[in-house]
């Protein structure tokens, strides 16, 4: 009973102990990372494998369909049958593309994918690297990602290609600004960048005392991965399939992976920043509870992703921007300023995360940028409204 | 939103003292450019000089109120029944006046023999530039002035005009088939085989130097079937945006000019294939025209029940896939409205077999009388329908992304909408209150009370919002039409086209050989042409018809509304994002069976 | 060592490859690697928050703007701008000579500060920095270099004010 408490991180021990019987101190350690590497690229294989069956069901049943039910019970080794038609198609290079790059571009995004998971605590303990600079890293290797895409929209010789990666460059820069400021609104709150740490220092999830932060991460994310409604970069009405258009088989089917892999780590990571990680009831006498806490939650964000694409227009590409650089910027500077005045007020030295009375007034300040954000955006809209001669509004 | 009352009046009986008619005005003024007039089943076409077309069709537009040129065609004579005239080729143009609804037609006898020419009217009504590359195209009449006279729905190099008398079907050659012989396909599937009757990229007034030319389509996912446009974009802006249509072209009007007047009428479920029910109406209110007979009230009512169930099931298919457009394959809409259409095309089912390709209305009635329980089934729609409409309205009218996409994008004013021959939801949405059910009402639309939806914002969203509301007045007219559906038969009784019963036959010889000629020979309509327009869920759709007093048409002409109004997408997204374009394409609502024909 | 000596010959070739590529978006490319590289040598001596903010600011800003403008401009092979047929001195026109000379100069330069030890006064303690050097920079960055940060800083925003006031479209009248 004991063992199974901390189920995961005692399996890592014994597994340790067992293979340390009959390998020196190097072969242990290289054992052990390559397992690890080997359980982190294979985290948005599984992703991909487990959310498009999902997404498939969530979109079906809210499109009034049944969805995918004919491969399996459910139909939940429909994601199967799609990577076997994935592997068995013909790879195609069109005949004007830039072949080296082109090639280059699914394993960069893949590889950032896969990258993303290295930092995530699932538990406690049970997290790649508890990075000092955690928060940090997830930033930096979401801007490979943009490289990849631009790499795939330029290398494939095509226009719609070439017109998602324009749209990269202007969506994927702008948006990192309201996310890095939001997650630096965490780190600021809990002077920490590990994301063990900021779990560990997260007494309340902050989603209920940062609903700003959290609502601008949720959507800067949405739109660094292209998720619905913020899908310009792919979006199949107007550039068609925009920067993977040319791709197929494998190569394509790098693309799906790094989507769902960020998909799923996007979720992973709004978990940890903003709604306490693998922290949930019993988990103090029960650590092995975390991950299954830590995998409810982010599912749930994934379903409200989901939500989101299955009834709501896509934006615009000026209507987006406008949106990242006169909503979501002002209203998170807004925040992080008012988190480091807060955070000011009644400070110990030795001080790990805010305290109760900090959290309220961190809590109202958001509650006010919201209030403020809302009626701004709503004058704006019946002033825009107004120029137009448009009625009601 | 604004619903305007429409109000349009019918036009007035003639009385004893009766003013000037419009030919009458138009002869006085010009008395050298009208040459004639004729008047059948009470359409007046006034024969006109053709350096007098453009000065009397500006009268006509400026002063007597004939703002929307309906429909614009040709004919070639040659073999028409002892016709004596001159000139070979005529063309003809219909005018109808949106304020009263009256109609006038002018001839005009091309001169030049085999090589004619004509003014164009494209300087008066910019709509008229593709109908006149049609005439080009498939008649091979000139336009002189036209801006871009090439042709529109055949390839470049195609040999001949097609509908020239002198043209057999069928008996052109083709300039892409393969022949084994042919040394250029001596290596096929080694090669990729140049194809000739790929136009030029890009258009002749794109500048590919300054822009980017982006070619949408003809396979793509927002162009609703084979169209492609050829975007030239600056950035994501669009420049100018150039249709390119033909993809489809089946030469309907060839093949009509070949068989008898009701084997045409399948043809006319596959031009507009989303809303088959109202092309068979317009096609046999046409026929029924120039035949000169009456329904009896029973088939009209059920007509109208039909054409309105119709207007719903392509209304719904719009709205899902416009929506669609906005938010890619995943959006919810979609699979709602299509779970609705799917209780439609039960109903189509049920009342004729067959649930796309009905053909279920027809030139003397409607093929049977609908079973019992199609009220019933009715009334489910009636039911059912006001609270999903309300559920679409409360999932998008009011989202703040979909506000923003559609407002003010790909704005029409009225004039354009009138210059550029648009009709329908697009001009109603554009502040004119015109629809052929109200203006010139058929089939007993005078009948029913409903709303004519008008708004005055001429964009997406005020689009989006006719034809909403264009959905809730549709259910009224079926419910009315639903409670006053008479008894009775369903089917003519005019012996012109109806069959003799089959007592008659036992009877009387006269019956047995009149029975005998209208089944192997069909109705035969006297000598004339009429033009006959029905308010079509897209805009007018009109057909015109010549007879020579065979039971062949001699001339078919399909005025299809797809075809006119996709020529405003220019005006519409210019100066516009590509993600624009895409909506303009949408809010059209265009099929490109009805366009390509 | 062993990890020091391998990425450096990464960071090497690729800052090769950046000056010999023939095709410009090839030479944005390398010099992506060479950031990374750069990056892994950062990490090597504990300065973590220095190798992230390489990633974000290089990877993630400067080369996707490079890359931009190669897009944009065409991306196509160079043509022989050098003039690769003619004799060295033919070809040495006097910008090449210029950056010749600075090239050299720098070259000395660094050339002299290993050499002296000039260069490697402030390391030898990677523990002190700590937190992957979050505090230690920032500690020296607020304090005793405060005023060039803030010049640093007005810099940019004035660049930024520049590029709207450029970027932005002739009023319509």
């Amino acid at each position: 009973m004991d063992y199974l408490r901390n189920f995961f991180v005692n399996l890592a021990r014994s597994w340790t102990a067992w293979i340390g019987g009959f390998l020196p101190d190097w072969g242990v350690n290289l054992v052990n990372y390559l397992v690890v590497g080997i359980i982190l690229v294979l985290m948005p294989v599984i992703a991909t494998l487990t959310l498009t069956w999902m997404e498939r069901k969530v979109i079906g049943r809210i499109q009034n369909r049944i969805g995918p039910n004919r491969v399996g019970p459910w139909g939940i080794f429909q994601a199967f049958a799609d990577a076997v038609k994935m592997l068995i198609k013909e790879d195609i290079v069109p005949s004007g593309a830039d072949k080296p790059v082109f090639n280059l571009a699914p394993i960069l995004i893949a590889g950032a994918a896969a990258l993303l998971w290295a930092v995530v605590p699932f538990g406690r303990g049970m997290i790649g690297q508890n990075l000092n600079i955690g928060a940090l890293y997830v930033v930096a290797v979401g801007s490979i990602t943009t490289i990849a895409v631009i790499m795939a929209g330029w290398s494939s010789n095509n226009k719609f290609a070439l017109l998602g990666a324009f749209r990269v460059v202007a969506q994927l820069l702008s948006y990192e600004i309201p996310m890095v400021l939001s997650i630096a609104t965490v780190v600021l709150v809990t002077g920490t960048m590990r994301m063990g740490d900021i779990v560990e220092r997260q007494v309340a999830p902050f989603i209920v005392v940062l609903p700003v932060a959290f609502i601008t991460y949720l959507l800067a994310a949405a739109a660094e991965t292209g998720r619905a409604p913020f899908d310009l970069l792919e979006a199949d009405s107007e550039i068609v399939a925009g920067y993977f258009v040319e791709y197929s088989g494998l190569k394509f089917g790098w693309f799906y992976i790094a989507e769902y892999g960020n998909l799923f780590a996007i979720a992973a990571i709004t978990t940890t920043l903003f709604l306490g990680g693998w922290r949930g009831p019993f988990v103090s006498v029960a650590p092995a509870l975390g991950p299954f806490y830590f995998v409810i939650k982010s599912v749930a964000v994934i379903f409200v992703l989901m939500w989101i694409r299955g009834t709501w227009p896509r934006f615009r590409i000026d209507q987006m921007l406008a949106f990242a650089w006169k909503v979501l910027v002002p209203a998170s500077l807004a925040n992080l300023l008012w988190s480091a005045i807060v955070l000011q007020i009644g400070r110990q030295p030795e001080q790990l995360g805010p305290t109760i009375v900090q959290m309220i007034l961190l809590l109202v300040g958001n509650v006010a940028i919201l209030a403020v954000t809302g009626l701004l955006l709503g004058r704006a809209a019946r002033r825009y409204a107004a120029q137009h001669g448009w009625a009601g509004a | 939103m604004t619903l305007v009352n429409d109000s349009t009046t019918v036009p007035a009986e003639p009385t004893a003292a009766r003013p000037p008619t419009v030919g009458e005005q138009l002869a006085a003024r010009f008395p050298n450019a009208i040459l004639g007039a004729s008047t059948f089943r009470g359409d007046t076409t006034l024969t006109v000089a053709p350096t007098g077309l453009t000065d009397v069709a500006r009268a006509l537009r400026d002063e007597l109120g004939f703002d929307h040129l309906s429909n614009l065609s040709s004919t070639d004579w040659s073999r028409y029944r002892g016709y004596a005239g001159k000139e070979r080729f005529s063309t003809i143009y219909h005018f109808t006046s949106t304020r009263t609804g009256e109609r006038i037609g002018l001839k005009v006898f091309a001169p030049g023999g085999d090589s004619p020419a004509v003014p164009s009217l494209a300087a008066l009504w910019a709509g008229a530039n593709w109908p006149e590359r049609e005439v080009y195209d498939l008649m091979g009449i000139k336009f002189d002035g036209h801006p871009d006279l090439r042709r529109i729905l055949l390839p470049n190099n195609w040999p001949n005009h097609p509908l020239r008398k002198d043209i057999p079907r069928g008996g052109e050659t083709v300039p892409f088939s393969m022949i084994w012989e042919d040394e250029e396909f001596q290596s096929f599937g080694k090669q990729i085989v140049e194809a000739k009757s790929v136009q030029p990229v890009p258009p002749k007034q794109a500048d590919a130097n300054k822009h980017m030319i982006l070619n949408m389509g003809p396979q793509h996912p927002s162009t609703h079937g084979v169209l492609r446009v050829v975007a030239e974009l600056d950035g994501e802006t669009v420049v100018a945006a150039y249709p390119d249509i033909g993809y489809l072209h089946s030469g309907f009007e060839k093949q009509g000019e070949t068989i008898r007047y009701k084997d045409f009428l399948p043809y006319t479920d596959r031009m507009d294939y989303v809303s088959a029910m109202s092309n068979n109406l317009g096609y046999s209110l046409a026929v029924e025209k120039l035949m000169g007979v009456e329904i009896p009230p029973r088939a009209q009512v059920i007509r109208v029940i039909c054409a309105e169930l119709q207007r719903l099931a392509s209304h719904l298919v719009w709205l899902g896939t416009h929506i669609m457009d906005a938010a890619g394959v995943s959006h919810a809409l979609l699979m709602y409205t299509f779970r609705e259409r799917e209780q439609l095309s039960d109903i189509f089912e049920l009342i004729s077999g067959a649930r796309l390709t009905i053909s279920y209305i027809r030139p003397g009635g409607v093929w049977k009388d609908v079973p019992p329980s199609f009220v019933e089934r009715v009334q489910d729609v009636l039911k059912a329908f006001p609270a999903r409409i309300d559920e679409y309205e409360r999932m998008i009218t009011e989202n703040p992304v979909w506000l923003g996409r559609a407002r003010g994008v790909g704005k029409l004013t009225a004039e354009q909408c009138l210059s550029l021959g648009v009709t329908g939801p697009l001009l109603r949405a554009s502040g004119v209150p015109f629809d052929y059910r109200k203006a010139r009402p058929y089939s007993g639309y005078e009948n029913y009370d409903f709303k004519v939806p008008v708004m005055t914002e001429g964009d997406t969203y005020a689009r989006y919002l006719v034809r909403l509301e264009e959905m809730r007045q549709s259910l009224r007219i079926i419910d009315q039409a639903l409670k006053n559906l008479p008894d009775g038969p369903v089917w003519t009784a005019d012996r012109k086209m109806a069959l003799p019963p089959r007592q008659e036959l036992d009877t009387s010889m006269e019956a047995l050989i009149h029975h005998f000629k209208l089944m192997t020979e069909g109705f035969v309509p006297p000598m004339g042409e009429v033009y006959h327009s029905v308010e079509n869920p897209r805009g007018e759709l009109g057909f015109y018809l010549v007879s020579d007093g065979t039971a062949v048409p001699y001339r078919l002409h399909v005025r299809a509304p797809s075809f006119h109004n996709l020529q405003a997408t220019d005006t519409m997204a210019r100066g516009s994002l590509i993600a624009d374009l895409v909506l303009v394409i949408g809010t059209i609502d265009i099929v490109l069976g009805d366009v390509d024909r | 060592m062993f990890l020091f000596v391998v990425f450096a010959l990464i960071a090497l070739a690729a800052a090769v490859g950046v000056i010999t590529s023939r095709k410009p978006v090839y030479s944005a490319l390398f010099l992506l690697l060479n950031f990374a590289t750069l990056a892994a040598l950062y990490i090597m001596v504990e300065a973590q928050f220095l190798a992230a903010v390489q990633i974000i600011v290089y990877a993630g800003a400067v080369i996707v703007l490079f890359l931009f403008v190669v897009m944009l401009i065409g991306g196509g092979e160079l043509d022989d701008i050098g003039g690769r047929n003619k004799k060295f001195l033919a070809r040495l026109t006097w910008p090449r000579g210029i950056a010749l000379v600075l090239g050299l100069g720098l070259l000395v330069a660094v050339g002299y500060g290993l050499l002296s030890g000039q260069l490697m006064t402030a390391t030898n303690d990677a523990a002190a920095f700590g937190q992957g050097s979050v505090q230690a920079i920032a500690a020296v960055l607020y304090t005793d270099y405060a005023l060039p940060f803030e010049l640093a800083s007005i810099l940019l925003l004035v660049g930024m004010i520049g590029a709207v006031a450029l970027a932005q479209p002739p009023k319509k009248d």
